[in-house]
């Protein structure tokens, strides 16, 4: 086969530049081997012994770059080198171009957009707390994306903020929509009369989206911080948002998300909500509806029921319909989990739920628990159930990826799938799987390719299960709306394709997910 | 722009560029290397941390005084600066703690590490696959490298083999010897045995043309560590599984694989050559 190659000298690349320009080239089609490595004389002897040191190498030393590439045929092994010069190239044009001059500052960031009044900080948790009080002094709002800030400096943010009638939306608040513009992981959600204040990011995402694919729209989504209902900060920011919404002229509908806050929050929510004239829908996750009943709102008993109430609402229709249609559905999500269950082996019984959306996750656990008993997780909803090793499910399981304990020192798993496919081909081995329910979920933010990147390990579990003898069930729910960047019909067919049923939300994929486990005896 | 923290091995000289790249600039005098830092690489001990701008502000030259710097024409006050501690000098270390830690270290590592570091020498049988590829030699020959880590004198036999090893500016195979010579100087520190000549013979062989290599080699050899790595061998000392799969996530996020090939130099170094009484 032939090799081209190329020597660079005098030229440093960084390790993350050299390691992705590699991958790249090993990617080409038509490629059958390629490297991208310092001169070194241990590297020297590997390239010998596998066919890719070019004479032009041997007295390269170790501060020289060598690139090399064997191919099909010589006008492949010519185009990587040629790839290769092009990505060094553009790399060292990303760090030129960036000497345009991007603030660092609150202070730098203000004198670039004079008008701006709201600010998006994602800097190291150390940090975040006293660059949010500088923009809160200031007079911008403040979306804090960033976790790792203390209780009492997330407490003294958002009573100075309430002071000076400015938001403060996190710590750890990963999703918002603003005056229609979707904040960080957030959806393509077209404007519209129902406002949302969560303390939920996948929450406010799974309700928005349900409302977009329904035609209605967002006035604003207000996201919080997951412990905003916590008793140490009182709820101030879910009760500002509640007042803002109730305020907003373009807000015909509130919709609250949330896991249970604490009692004197819940108390005080409800005493807020008695004087909005807005109808008002809520979902607490886990929690007991009957303060927001008796406060007026409507409580949903899961993240669809939120989305589709708050759409009848905004339409003035009767919400009643929906229980209706619901039970439809219902009748036949059990036709449809009575075919899979009959296919299953004998001993195949047990869920395993793989979540990117830690609320999603705790829906399904919720869910479970209503109907056939608790299921093992690391952050169980009953603490006997807590997995002890996190790595390894037992029985029914759900785990929420997004944890700490597995996203130290790696992206989200709603941007890096590495963790998930591989423990979706992990479970596929256990013979007592009878189902792996995964959460997809689309918008900025998130993986651009899920679809595409989950298609191969889908494929591999059913297969290995196919092989012995057992038939497996691969669930997904689809958080998003036909406008994301990802889109969410490509991304149904890639998973179909794939051969995994796809429900439109989280509590139908969960629904079906139940009925399996029932029919197959897993609790 | 502010100088946030200056580390200890950084010395008064004058200095000329020597690379450029996002999160630092690296300068020589002679042999001697000093890298101006960006707050998010963090504190080490010839690195100079500094503020907003910093980066953007570095010139072809640096001056290091007694008590001010110079980044092209603009001098700072070393007064109140911090200095940056690089030697590691632990508390009491739980012995039965830190077993515990090192295998959620190991655990750690074969689940996060990129694909093209070292940490697949924790793995049994990786290396042993018989490909031809550049990648598939490389893993034999680490497998090779990692098997005559059974005793100190095979130590440095073994550590040659991994001099100049695979990818990247810094190759993984010098910075899993700057692993191996860090977890030496952990070695001492729990068995109170002196390794300074064996550590000596293992930068020796380790020294060749790429002054970033010789300048991080000599500075683990010396029992000087940046401070991803001090904070990995404290959480590994004294703190719970959790907290060490937190460091080694800080740690790992370090450059491309070269935290993840300093680990695994660290990890199977300590793995293969405590005694009992350490």
């Amino acid at each position: 086969m032939p090799v081209k190659g190329l020597k660079k000298t005098g030229e440093y690349f960084d390790s993350v530049t050299l390691m992705l320009v590699a991958r790249s080239l090993t990617e080409m089609e038509g490629v059958d081997d390629a490297t991208v490595v310092m001169g070194t004389e241990e590297n020297k002897q590997i390239l010998a012994a596998s066919g890719l040191l070019l004479d032009e190498f041997k007295d390269a030393n170790d501060t020289d770059l060598l690139i090399s590439g064997k191919a099909a045929d010589e006008a492949v092994a010519e185009s990587v080198i040629a790839r290769a010069e092009e990505l060094l190239i553009e790399s060292k044009q990303k760090k030129a171009a960036s000497g345009e001059h991007l603030p660092r500052s609150i202070e730098g960031a203000v004198d670039e957009l004079p008008g701006a009044n709201m600010v998006l900080i994602s800097v190291a948790g150390r940090y975040a707390g006293d660059v949010a009080m500088e923009a809160l002094e200031k007079g911008l709002h403040v979306m804090l994306f960033s976790d790792n800030v203390s209780i009492e400096k997330e407490k003294e943010l958002k009573e100075f903020g309430r002071s000076q009638g400015l938001l403060v939306m996190g710590p750890d608040c990963g999703t918002a929509i603003i005056n229609g513009a979707p904040l960080c992981f957030a959806n393509v959600v077209k404007r519209g009369k129902i406002g949302i204040v969560a303390a939920s990011g996948t929450g406010l995402q799974e309700v928005s989206c349900i409302i977009g694919n329904q035609g209605e729209g967002i006035s604003q989504a207000i996201g919080t911080g997951g412990r905003d209902v916590k008793k140490d900060i009182g709820g101030i920011m879910f009760l500002e948002g509640i007042k803002a919404l109730a305020a907003d002229s373009a807000t015909e509908v509130i919709v609250l998300v949330s896991k249970p806050p604490a009692p004197e929050v819940l108390a005080s929510v409800g005493e807020t909500i008695k004087d909005i004239s807005k109808p008002v829908v809520a979902i607490l996750i886990g929690g007991d509806p009957k303060v927001m009943e008796a406060a007026g709102a409507l409580a949903a008993r899961d993240l669809e029921r939120a989305g589709l109430i708050a759409v009848a609402l905004a339409r003035g229709e009767d919400p009643a319909g929906i229980e209706k249609a619901l039970a439809a559905r219902s009748e036949e999500i059990r036709k449809q989990a009575a075919a899979e269950a009959g296919k299953m082996k004998e001993g195949q019984k047990y869920l395993r739920g793989l979540f990117s959306g830690g609320t999603l996750c705790d829906e399904t656990q919720l869910m479970f628990k209503d109907t056939l008993g608790p299921v093992y997780s690391p952050a169980p909803i009953d603490p006997a159930f807590k997995l002890e090793d996190i790595w390894k499910s037992r029985e029914n399981t759900v785990v929420d990826l997004g944890e700490d304990e597995f996203t130290v020192g790696r992206p989200h798993p709603m941007i890096d799938f590495l963790l998930r496919k591989k423990r979706i081909v992990e479970e596929a081995k256990d013979p007592e799987v009878a189902v792996i329910l995964l959460d997809v979920v689309l918008g900025y933010g998130s993986n651009m390719a899920p679809g595409e990147e989950l298609a191969g390990p889908i494929r591999e579990a059913k297969k290995l299960a196919a092989d012995a003898g057992r038939h497996l069930a691969v669930i997904c729910s689809i958080t998003g709306t036909h406008k994301d960047p990802q889109s969410r019909k490509k991304v149904e067919k890639e998973l179909k394709d794939a051969g995994a049923i796809v429900m439109e939300t989280n509590a139908a994929a969960s629904e079906l997910t139940v009925e399996i486990v029932k029919i197959r005896g897993g609790k | 722009m502010k100088i946030i923290s200056i580390g200890d091995r950084v010395f008064p000289g004058v200095y000329r560029v020597h690379s450029r790249f996002s999160r630092a600039v690296n300068y020589l005098r002679g042999e001697e290397l000093v890298s101006l830092v960006s707050e998010e690489a963090g504190r080490g001990p010839v690195d100079i941390v500094a503020g907003e701008g910093g980066l953007e502000a570095a010139g072809d030259e640096l001056e290091v005084g007694e008590d001010f710097l110079r980044l092209g024409r603009r001098r700072f006050p070393r007064a109140g600066v911090e200095v940056y501690d690089s030697r590691w000098s632990p508390g009491a270390v739980d012995r039965e703690a830190l077993e515990v830690n090192l295998a959620a270290l190991e655990d750690y590592l074969l689940r996060n590490s990129p694909s093209e570091s070292l940490a697949f020498l924790l793995e049994p049988g990786r290396g042993e696959s018989g490909d031809t590829s550049f990648r598939g030699r490389l893993e034999a020959r680490g497998r090779a490298a990692a098997d005559l880590f059974r005793s100190d004198a095979d130590l440095v036999a073994g550590c040659r083999r991994f001099k100049g090893l695979g990818s990247g500016l810094t190759p993984a195979g010098d910075d899993f010897v700057a692993g191996v010579l860090a977890a030496l100087g952990v070695l001492e520190r729990l068995d109170g045995v002196d390794r300074t000549v064996l550590k000596g013979e293992i930068a020796a062989g380790a020294r060749g043309d790429n002054p970033l290599v010789n300048s991080f080699i000599s500075l683990a050899a010396g029992g000087w560590f940046f401070e991803r790595l001090k904070n990995l061998l404290d959480g590994l000392a004294g703190y719970d599984p959790g907290e060490v799969r937190r460091r080694a996530g800080e740690l790992v996020a370090f450059g491309a694989s070269s935290g993840s090939d300093l680990a695994a130099g660290l990890l199977l170094t300590l793995k293969n050559l405590r005694g009992k009484n350490w």
